[in-house]
């Protein structure tokens, strides 16, 4: 099952304009959390306009299932609403009911900590809570693909966090997360995988963190059947007592968890715990000290 | 869909852009319509008016929101809808304006003809002004679709090209804009009322063709 694939996609602006992507292939599996690195004007930015409909290819096919979310870089204040109209525009244009539209609105405004300046026009909000409304109107959507082009920018520490942490969430919903950003450690260890961008050909690279000794978790699960993936690709192994056990970065086991809570499948999380040293250790057989899942 | 025109009317409401082409309409209608004018001229003058306004509205609506906001959007529901939800609120503005004028012109003008001592029912005249003003406002609609994105994509010609095609579209005989201003006027003249059906047929038929074509463009031009 794919979520996205581009088969030999090119891209210039005007019939005579330089390729700005040539011959480019992707294919993405539901839950990947992509990073895009590239130097500036290396297409970064027309890669994810062409994944999100926003710009057709000039060349080739694109085949994106579901719906989509994107994050501009920089989102202008020239519109006439309110942060909360305007989520709630959005959302309903995302194809949600008016009610859960302005109840995600809502949440999000809380998650990103502007509830008082929901009713304050955009034009008079700052550069980097405007830059909130505009993560928070993809956020919504809980969309199949979302598309983030240095939305990082202008937030602040505690709202970079958020956005990290959605995004993990979305991937681990099942999402397909393509994110660009200048920061070369964001989000590290927790990048499914990593293409770089260079005179237009994509190359896939080595996630970043993938190279350092990983923090693994296990966790037991007793279950007849596992949800079909599952975030962070779990390394498992089938117990002979019918129970499975799941090895992970510690960096994604509250993703893992968060799916694996939400399964439809009936399934029990026996234990979750830390499993010393690199790669594959063994078990820790003592119970975790709280597992993470109440949050 | 309904969500994408309720943003557009909304934006429009809010930014103010509606204004510009109302009171411009309502100078150029006040500058023509008077009391002891005819009803049934300056219907046809409203209603050839209403096409370089309409084509003006969907110019607000298409350049509504910044391109960057757009892109949201166009990402959430794909170029065409967007595209489509412009025009929609384009013509909702044109009809709107239309009933106003109608209405306004029932109420300002002593007398239904041009010939002195001869009236025509005053319902029926203002029945095939509206007619035509709607016929007008789809014609419109068609001028402002084929003047602006994503046909044509520089901005600075397509207020020419609005201009060029609104004068076009009302001089060329049997263009649908031409023959129902004509209906009013020259009913006027023989003291009659007619109503031209075939030209709004045809004018929404016009509009219905320029919107799915400049839809269908959308998905594949580059802005």
């Amino acid at each position: 099952m794919e979520a996205l694939r581009l088969t030999e996609v090119g891209k210039r602006y005007g019939r005579s304009g330089p390729w700005v992507l040539r011959g480019v292939g992707l294919a993405l599996e539901p839950g990947a959390l992509v990073r895009i690195a590239g130097a500036n004007g290396s297409g970064k930015s027309t890669l994810l306009k062409l994944v999100g409909g926003i710009e057709p290819p000039s060349r080739g096919r694109l085949r994106v299932a579901g719906r989509r979310a994107y994050v501009p870089e920089r989102f202008p204040p020239a519109l006439p609403f309110d942060p909360a109209g305007y989520l709630r525009h959005l959302g309903r244009i995302h194809g949600l009911s008016t009610a859960v539209a302005a109840d995600r609105a809502e949440f999000w405004l809380d998650r990103f900590g502007i509830t008082d300046r929901a009713g304050t026009p955009l034009a008079r909000l700052s550069k980097g809570t405007c830059q909130k409304v505009a993560v928070a109107q993809a956020l919504l959507a809980e969309a199949d693909v979302l598309l983030l082009d240095e939305a990082w920018t202008g937030l602040d520490q505690a709202a970079r966090t958020t956005l990290d942490e959605a995004a993990m969430e979305r991937a681990g919903a099942g999402g397909v997360v393509l994110f660009v950003d200048h920061d070369p450690n964001r989000l590290a260890g927790l990048t499914s995988r990593a293409f770089q961008l260079r005179q237009g050909g994509l190359t896939e690279v080595q996630p970043p963190g993938a190279e350092e000794p990983r923090e693994l978790m296990s966790v037991l699960v007793a279950a007849g059947e596992l949800p079909e993936w599952l975030p962070g690709t779990p390394e498992r192994e089938d117990r002979p007592d019918g129970t499975v056990l799941l090895r992970v970065a510690a960096g994604q086991s509250d993703a893992l968890l968060r799916r694996l809570l939400t399964a439809p499948a009936e399934l029990r999380i026996l234990d979750v715990s830390k499993i010393d040293g690199a790669p594959v250790g063994k078990p820790v057989s003592e119970p975790a000290d709280a597992p993470e899942v109440a949050r | 869909m309904s969500a994408l025109i309720r943003y557009q009317v909304e934006l429009l409401l809010r930014s103010q852009r509606w204004l510009p082409p109302f009171l411009g309409y309502l100078l150029v209608l006040g500058l023509g319509v008077s009391g002891d004018q005819p009803m049934m001229d300056c219907l046809g003058y409203a209603a050839a008016l209403l096409v370089p306004i309409t084509a003006w509205y969907v110019r607000c609506t298409l350049t509504a929101d910044p391109p960057q906001a757009r892109a949201c959007r166009v990402a959430a529901a794909g170029p065409a809808r967007v595209q489509l939800a412009s025009l929609a609120a384009a013509l909702i503005a044109g009809l709107v304006l239309a009933v106003v004028a109608v209405a306004a012109i029932w109420l300002v003008c002593g007398r239904t003809t041009i010939i002195p001592g001869r009236e025509v029912s005053w319902a029926r005249a203002a029945l095939a002004g509206l007619l035509a003003a709607v016929c007008c406002v789809l014609v419109g609609l068609a001028v402002g679709a084929l003047s602006h994105r994503p046909v044509l994509l520089r901005g600075s010609y397509g207020i020419l090209a609005a201009l060029g095609l609104s004068v076009l579209v009302l001089v060329v005989p049997f263009s649908p804009a031409n023959v129902a201003v004509r209906a009013l006027v020259s009913g006027s003249l023989r003291a009659e009322v007619r109503y031209p059906l075939a030209a709004p047929a045809v004018a929404a038929l016009l509009a219905l063709l320029t919107a799915a074509g400049t839809a269908a463009l959308s998905r594949r031009r580059t802005e």
